[in-house]
């Protein structure tokens, strides 16, 4: 995109030369005490349940966070959005893919291409005014991404991969 | 320059291309912008405002019939899947909400018809949840009754769908609309730019084109030019400002001696400039560059001097013209060798020089030649004159005659040469008076008599228009031209008519002589050089008539210098005629007097008185015929043998008359005649008259400022003695005696010249006015008064007039005065009041000369 800045492209090169010099790590996952809200499988380095790497709400609410406030085409206000950024995520569970491949629960699902969260920002919600998310209203886990911080954010690629009610990720090589 | 030219062109075609550059730059910009604004265009088309929308109202229903068809699964188990049905509702009911609130559906809900069934559908939904939010029992119970709801919301969902895909359909038509129209904006001011490209791209081109031809023809030019430079014989040399050489051509080389390589970038001061102008030159050059005047420059051609490589100077003549090469200041000079040139012109200049020289020498030869024999001359003539009184018996008065004949014609070739060299010596003064043009040629004619007599001729005499004519001219050239033209008709006419014809011309000042003879005539081809210099035309006859050839020269030299012209016609047998025109001015015409009788003078020495007189003389000889001369006519005389004598004898005793010699040794006459008027002695007023052989005119004017009276030509003379003793009479008169000879001038120019080189010419004017109407005003009372005033007041009035006439030289005036009052003072009163009327026509002559004196005067200054 024209507006990419030029510090922006050098922080993501490097991240993304860090990410694959550094040795892949099996973290302890933990297991998940509540309800399944996401379920990661595919070329992943950490796993809790078979191939899989399962998460409850409480497991996500301990990772880093990060707080969007913006307003969305799908909503009619401001809205508070709390979440792990997608590709710190990824990093945390050792993923090692070109893309992913997002599965809702109402069946959508949509590629995203790892090497470009980093610079769309895009953030795994999965609080809404500081309150968990319901199946009705977009939840449990909803990609977005900073809409108002500039119109490079507001493209049909970033709305397309505005995933909601996201339930499965398969990172794939 | 050609260079210089280029420059300019070069310069004009940098301000066209950088007038295109900058239409270029501002295209480039232009599209540069709009390709920017395109692409914003279609990056804001980018920013979508909507998501897949028709995705979404077409996933509404499909997400509705997963809900119809998990409830109507779960109303035909036993243990229904809860759970997902619960699923199924929830993501309908987020899908549905989310088209109830969502910004891209906004537009859409103020739509009734869609709004209507989607507020419905929800109001359904809500009615639904709270079945669907009941525990599992009751939902079981109550699954049928959430199967009716949903069976409900089919036809709702069914219509947003449909709704929302029209109107979706139709803005997405407008916005393909405007980006069409952007795209077409674009697409024609793309075209417009290409076509100004183009158009820039053909102006460019034509540029390029002339712009060839200018160098083409600039290369032409300069090449010419090239050619030129180093073809001409001038050298060119361009310096800068700084004076180095920065051009130099093959001329160059050969004039200077330097090659090119040895001058260019030199200075050229130190290479051509003599050292002696370096300095010079140097100032020149700063000069210029700080005030930018110019001395040389731009002055065309100049003459200086040049140094060649062997150090040699020589004459040059350059120009230098100043040209502009870009910012530099160019000097550009052309010069050429002129050494042979003032060589040529210098040995021109000495040749004629020498010739010139030569001439004079020539001159100076005859005049003392002529001047040296007139003295033993005079001698001889004198004392032939005396012998012819002694006894003689009749053989030795034939031999004196002889003698004497030869005498006078040797005496006449000697007064011609002398006359001819005085002629040439310089500029002839011609005398301007008045006189009486009628007696003057009878007088001429009368002297010719005898001569005629001789051969047999008749002379006749017509004055045509201008009988009683007084003019003003010099009446003593024009008697010498007469005289050598009638002479010479006469001689070479025997037994026939000699005429002399006087006519004025009608419209102008002239006069036309005519001399026309019956004589032997001339050739055509000898007429066109008989008025040259020692032509003597038939041999035979030149020794009859034994002329030395001048007569016809000095004439024509005469009517010359008088601003006249002279020719002749002539038919071999038939005569010839001889003619001049000269200006004359007529002043008046005077009453005819006794005139042209041919009477002989009267002797004077009939009337005349007994003067004292000195004579100074060293040569022996003419002492003693002036001696014998004048004792003949009864004068007692006093020799003294040089000027001191003479001045010693002055002092002691009063004399009537001096005659003095001016060549003598130890006092010569001018210096002895300055003295005795200086010295106050007894003689110190007397008259003194030069006894000379010169006669130039110069010279008669040395004699008067040294106050000598009047000039007597050698050889003297008894007529021209007796003539001059006679016109102005001493103090001492006896009897009044009237002359007859005309007055030379009636004013002495000489003095009047004095006088305004004393005080000024227009004080001296001034005054002669003053005087005219003083003298004026004297006569008319004397006229006035003539008959009753005592003779003493018309002596005062006469003494009054002469005082100050003879202060401005009107000389023939003042003595007649003298003479007037002289006869009053000696008892003589009646002679003076029967003469005071010849007093009327002096003046009127005196006056008319001193009018045209100082008009002269005035305008020569």
């Amino acid at each position: 995109m024209p507006r990419l800045n030029a510090t922006l492209i050098a922080t993501t090169l490097a991240f993304v030369g860090a990410f694959l010099t550094t040795p892949a790590f099996s973290a302890d996952l933990g297991t998940p005490q509540g309800e399944i809200v996401l379920t990661v499988t595919g070329s992943i380095e950490s796993t809790n349940q078979g191939d899989a790497a399962v998460f409850d709400l409480e497991m996500l609410e301990a990772l880093p966070s990060e707080t969007y406030k913006t307003t969305t085409i799908w909503t009619d206000d401001v809205q508070v959005l709390t979440g792990v950024p997608l590709f710190d995520f990824l990093e945390s569970i050792g993923a090692e893919g070109s893309y992913i491949t997002a599965t809702a629960v109402n069946d959508y699902a949509i590629d995203i291409p790892i090497n470009e969260m980093k610079s769309s920002r895009a953030l795994m919600a999965y609080h809404n005014f500081g309150e968990p998310m319901s199946l009705r209203d977009k939840g449990p886990l909803w990609i977005v991404f900073p809409f108002d911080e500039g119109p490079e954010y507001q493209t049909e690629i970033n709305y397309s991969r505005s995933i909601w009610q996201l339930s499965k990720i398969e990172v794939v090589k | 320059m050609p260079r210089i030219e280029r420059n300019l062109k070069i310069d004009g075609r940098w301000v066209k291309a950088g007038a295109l550059g900058f239409l270029l730059m501002i295209s480039v910009a232009t599209i540069l912008y709009l390709g920017l604004s395109v692409s914003n265009k279609i990056q804001s088309q980018t920013t979508a405002a909507s998501d897949n929308v028709q995705w979404t109202l077409a996933q509404m229903e499909v997400e509705y019939l997963s809900f119809k068809v998990a409830t109507q699964d779960s109303l035909a188990q036993d243990k229904p899947d809860l759970k997902f049905v619960r699923t199924r509702f929830d993501i309908l009911y987020g899908r549905v909400s989310t088209i109830a609130k969502g910004k891209i559906y906004a537009e859409l809900r103020n739509a009734a018809d869609f709004n209507a069934p989607l507020l419905a559908a929800q109001n359904l939904l809500d009615q639904a949840a709270t079945i669907i939010d009941q525990d599992d029992e009751t939902l079981t119970a109550r699954l049928p009754e959430l199967d009716r709801l949903a069976e409900g919301i089919r036809p709702l969902v069914r219509q947003v769908a449909l709704i929302g895909i029209t109107h979706f359909a139709k803005v997405s038509d407008a916005t393909r609309l405007e980006v069409l129209l952007t795209l077409s904006r674009v697409a024609g001011i793309t075209i417009a730019l290409v076509m100004a490209l183009i158009i820039l791209a053909l102006v460019l081109f034509q540029l390029y084109r002339v712009s060839q031809l200018n160098s083409l023809q600039n290369k032409q030019t300069s090449a010419h030019l090239q050619a030129m430079v180093s073809s001409t014989l001038d050298a060119v040399i361009v310096i800068d400002e700084t004076g180095r050489i920065v051009e130099y051509n093959g001329a160059a080389e050969t004039i200077f001696g330097f090659t090119r390589d040895e001058a260019m970038e030199q200075p050229i001061v130190d290479l051509i400039i003599p050292p002696k102008y370096r300095k010079a030159h140097m100032a020149g050059m700063k000069r210029y560059q700080k005030e930018h005047t110019r001395r040389v420059v731009g002055r065309g051609h100049v003459q200086l001097e040049a140094m060649r490589k062997n150090g040699e100077i020589f004459p040059c003549e350059f120009s230098i013209a100043e040209a502009k090469a870009g910012n530099r200041q160019l000097f550009v000079s052309f010069l050429r060798d002129i050494s042979r040139q003032v060589q040529n012109e210098e040995e021109l200049l000495r040749a004629r020089d020498e010739a010139l020289a030569g001439e004079k020498a020539k001159a100076d030869l005859l005049a003392v030649m002529s001047h040296e024999m007139r003295t033993p001359l005079n001698g001889i003539l004198g004392t032939i004159e005396l012998m012819r009184d002694s006894e003689m018996t009749d053989q030795q008065k034939y031999l004196l005659r002889i003698m004497e004949t030869s005498g006078n014609l040797l005496l006449h070739h000697v007064n011609d040469v002398l006359d001819v060299s005085r002629l040439d010596a310089g500029p002839v003064q011609i005398a301007q008076a008045p006189f009486a043009l009628a007696p003057l040629l009878t007088e001429l004619l009368d002297s010719q008599k005898g001569q005629a007599q001789r051969n047999n001729d008749t002379i006749e005499m017509e004055i045509i228009g201008a009988e009683d004519a007084t003019v003003l001219g010099d009446q003593i050239k024009l008697r010498q031209i007469l005289l050598n033209l009638t002479s010479n008709a006469i001689k070479f006419t025997h037994n026939g008519v000699i005429r002399l014809e006087v006519e004025r011309h009608p419209s102008s000042n002239e006069f036309e002589f005519r001399v026309i003879d019956t004589g032997i005539g001339i050739t055509e081809e000898d007429l066109a050089r008989i008025f040259d210099d020692f032509v003597t035309l038939d041999t035979s006859y030149s020794r009859v008539s034994g002329g030395t050839g001048l007569g016809l020269g000095i004439a024509k030299r005469l009517v010359e210098a008088m601003g006249g012209e002279i020719g002749a016609e002539s038919e071999r047998g038939e005569g010839s005629l001889f003619w001049f025109r000269i200006p004359l001015p007529i002043l008046s015409v005077v009453e005819p007097k006794s005139v042209g009788t041919g009477e002989e003078f009267v002797s004077p020495s009939a009337r005349n008185q007994s003067l004292n007189v000195l004579v100074v003389e060293d040569n022996q000889i003419n002492r003693l015929v002036v001696q014998e001369m004048l004792v003949r006519e009864g004068h007692q005389v006093t020799l003294a043998h040089d000027g001191l004598e003479g001045t010693e004898f002055a002092d002691r005793e009063h004399f009537d008359l001096i005659l003095m010699d001016i060549s003598m040794p130890k006092l010569d006459g001018v210096e002895a005649a300055q003295r005795i008027r200086g010295s106050g002695g007894k003689s110190s007023g007397t008259r003194i008259i030069a006894l000379t052989a010169h006669a130039l005119p110069a010279d008669i004017e040395r004699f008067q400022k040294a106050g000598m009276d009047d000039a007597l030509i050698k050889p003297i003379t008894r007529q021209a003695l007796n003539d001059l003793i006679q016109s102005k009479p001493s103090l001492k008169p006896v009897e009044p005696v009237e002359t007859k000879r005309p007055m030379p001038s009636q004013i002495n120019a000489a003095m009047l010249n004095e006088l305004a080189g004393d005080l000024g010419v227009e004080r001296v004017a001034k005054l002669v006015r003053q005087y005219i109407e003083e003298t004026e005003t004297i006569l008319n009372e004397i006229y006035a008064t003539v008959e009753s005033a005592p003779d003493e007041t018309l002596i005062a009035n006469v003494h009054k007039m002469a005082g100050s006439s003879a202060m401005f030289g009107a000389d023939s005036f003042a003595n007649k005065l003298r003479w007037l009052e002289t006869l009053g003072k000696t008892g003589k009163a009646e002679q003076m009041r029967y003469e005071l009327p010849d007093l009327r026509t002096i003046w009127k002559n005196t006056r008319v000369a001193l009018e045209v004196e100082i008009e002269t005067h005035q305008h020569s200054h």
